[in-house]
């Protein structure tokens, strides 16, 4: 398309030529031959007729955990047979990110079949995903009197949160799954842990034989051990943390951070995960197993953003439990516990089987509280958190979670279930 | 520039030629220095404006006014180094992007943007000499046929030509097409 700038030559060439008749002066003329022969030379030489370009675009790593700097490498070819002189290149790019090497935006000139280059590096931004592009490309003609523009599509960077070695966590949920795991059953099979003892069978494994058992009763006594299988685990993540301004970004991070966490532990002993954001916005990842399923669950975490809930954390929790889980499964809900409605909620969850493990990161008081009724607020807002606690606790294993506590100290210290654990 | 301005017949100028040029000198200047593209435009565009004025001036007043070459050489390169001066005032922005950046990436981005500021430079002085040549070639041309018939429908004719054959120069091989054209 013509730029501005040509038009605003046609509108002068335009008035000269007026002012050519009007004055009968031919010399006016020459001039508009002039602009007249620029504007035709600048299409001729200036501009090839068809441009054809191709993007090579890498982001290198488009994945990461967020240690490590991001490096952009857009190749963009020239695909016609003639030198393009005049290509501005622009890549857009998320306002958080801040190129440390090389630039975003750059104008070259390209020879036919060559490749024009536009490299960057970038530290890593925070946790969330990032859309590099889209590359707009511009070609004009040396004088800008036309413009041909291509945009090339965006690409991916996902930061996503890094998972914490986490330990010691004991579910006990009825419901397993077939394949072997560490979840204990309460059913006989293969495992390590004690669970009975009966007579010798022709058959059995003579390491099994309990050499004391058998003296007491006289005759061969063996161990028999409780079978250890997968389940299905259901995270739930509460997004609505908005509580006390300034902690709410720490609160989530926390939040999103155990999420992560537990879902590579959980998936690492073979058990299915899936997860439920909720808040502000909502998604759900179904439950699934294998190291490409946490993926998707850190893919989504990555995008997860705090946010007020519309509908309440208890109703969300019981309605996907049932249509995403197999009943009596394991649900881990990770919430600041703000909402004191959520404590019902995991109730109707115990009474129909499910096991609930809620771990609770507590937001700290405020550094420097503005008045002694914000000081008060406070300590109000942790009162009824701490009953809420405290009604959990009759249901479900409740770990609160401290701010300054790194998550696998406090999760080492999670021994049995149904107990609330505290710093 | 100044030799622009005071070619122009001064009582064009109400005798203030030297006050004009200081002017637009002046505004040109301090485009350049502070990098203002608006300043540089401001003062390129009231050179061409006063070279047209000049030449008006000279036909309503009778005045003598630069031969036509001349005004044609003095006008081309007005916009030349509008131009000229617009590809330098990128590079510096593109330079300045890239400043306090020692690593190999941001040399290299260095050696891309100065290789386009002179190929920008050497085309846009390639393409003004070629249009430069062809417009004086044609006035030559033009200098050496002569109508003798003066009839308004004759010289009607001969102006729709004229904008006829200006357009099809403008808009030759540049067809419309969609502002911008998502590649996936």
């Amino acid at each position: 398309m013509f730029t501005p700038k040509a038009i605003l030559y046609f509108l002068f060439a335009g008035g000269l030529l007026t002012l050519a008749v009007f004055l009968s002066d031919l010399e006016i003329g020459i001039l508009i031959l002039g602009l007249a022969s620029l504007f035709f030379f600048s299409n001729l030489l200036g501009l090839p007729e068809n441009i054809d370009l191709r993007l090579d675009r890498t982001i290198i790593p488009d994945e990461t955990f967020g240690d490590e700097p991001i490096r952009v490498e857009a190749h963009i070819q020239n695909l016609t047979n003639a030198a393009i002189s005049n290509l501005e290149i622009h890549e857009t790019l998320d306002s958080r990110i801040t190129v440390e090497k090389g630039t975003s935006e750059t104008t070259v000139s390209i020879g036919p079949s060559e490749d024009a280059q536009l490299i960057f590096e970038f530290p890593s931004p925070s946790r969330g995903r990032y859309e590099i592009g889209p590359l707009v490309v511009e070609v004009r003609d040396p004088f800008g009197f036309y413009l041909v523009e291509k945009e090339f599509g965006p690409e991916t960077l996902s930061v996503m949160p890094r998972p914490q070695p986490v330990s010691g966590v004991r579910l006990r949920p009825w419901h397993v799954g077939p394949w072997p795991g560490v979840i204990r059953s309460r059913m006989l099979g293969l495992g390590s842990e004690f669970y009975s003892m009966r007579e010798y069978i022709p058959g059995d494994d003579p390491k099994r034989i309990n050499w004391k058992a058998s003296a007491r009763h006289n005759e061969l006594i063996v161990n028999e051990t409780e079978a250890e299988r997968v389940t299905d685990v259901m995270i739930v993540l509460d997004t609505d943390v908005a509580f006390f301004g300034p902690t709410d970004d720490e609160l989530f991070e926390r939040g999103v951070q155990a999420a992560a966490s537990f879902t590579r532990w959980f998936l690492r002993q073979g058990n299915r995960v899936g997860l439920v954001l909720q808040g502000g916005e909502r998604g759900t990842t179904p439950a699934g197993f294998g190291k490409r399923h946490e993926r998707r669950i850190l893919y989504l975490l990555a995008t997860a953003k705090p946010g007020r809930a519309t509908l309440s954390t208890s109703y969300v929790m019981n309605l996907l439990a049932r249509r995403m889980l197999p009943s009596r499964s394991q649900i881990m809900i990770i919430s600041p516990l703000f909402d004191p409605e959520i404590s019902e909620g995991v109730k109707q969850l115990t009474i129909a089987g499910y096991d609930t493990f809620v771990l609770s990161p507590s937001p700290g008081p405020p550094s420097a509280p503005r008045d002694q009724a914000e000081e008060m607020a406070f300590k109000l807002a942790m009162l009824e958190r701490s009953i809420t606690l405290l009604a959990l606790e009759r249901s479900s294993t409740v770990v609160d979670w401290p701010t300054g506590v790194r998550l696998p100290e406090l999760i080492s210290r999670v021994r049995n279930t149904r107990r609330k654990v505290t710093s | 520039m100044p030799l622009i301005i005071l070619s122009i017949p001064s009582s064009a100028l109400e005798e203030q030629s030297i006050l004009i040029t200081g002017v637009v000198a002046l505004v040109g200047s301090t485009g350049m220095l502070f990098r203002k593209r608006s300043a540089i435009s401001v003062a390129s565009a009231s050179l061409l404006l006063l070279i047209i004025w000049g030449k008006v001036a000279g036909d309503l007043h009778g005045l003598a006014g630069p031969d036509s070459a001349l005004l044609l050489l003095e006008f081309m390169l007005v916009i030349f180094l509008m131009d000229a001066s617009s590809a330098t005032l990128t590079f510096d922005v593109m330079i300045k992007r890239l400043e306090g950046k020692n690593d190999d990436i941001s040399a290299l981005a260095r050696i891309r943007v100065t290789r386009w500021v002179r190929a920008q430079l050497f085309n846009l002085g390639k393409l003004m000499t070629a249009a430069f040549v062809s417009s004086l070639g044609l006035l030559i041309l033009g200098s050496l046929v002569s109508v003798s018939v003066n009839q308004i429908a004759l010289t009607g004719i001969l102006v729709l030509a004229a904008v006829l054959a200006i357009f099809i120069l403008l808009v030759y091989r540049r067809e419309p097409e969609q502002r911008r054209r998502s590649i996936d």
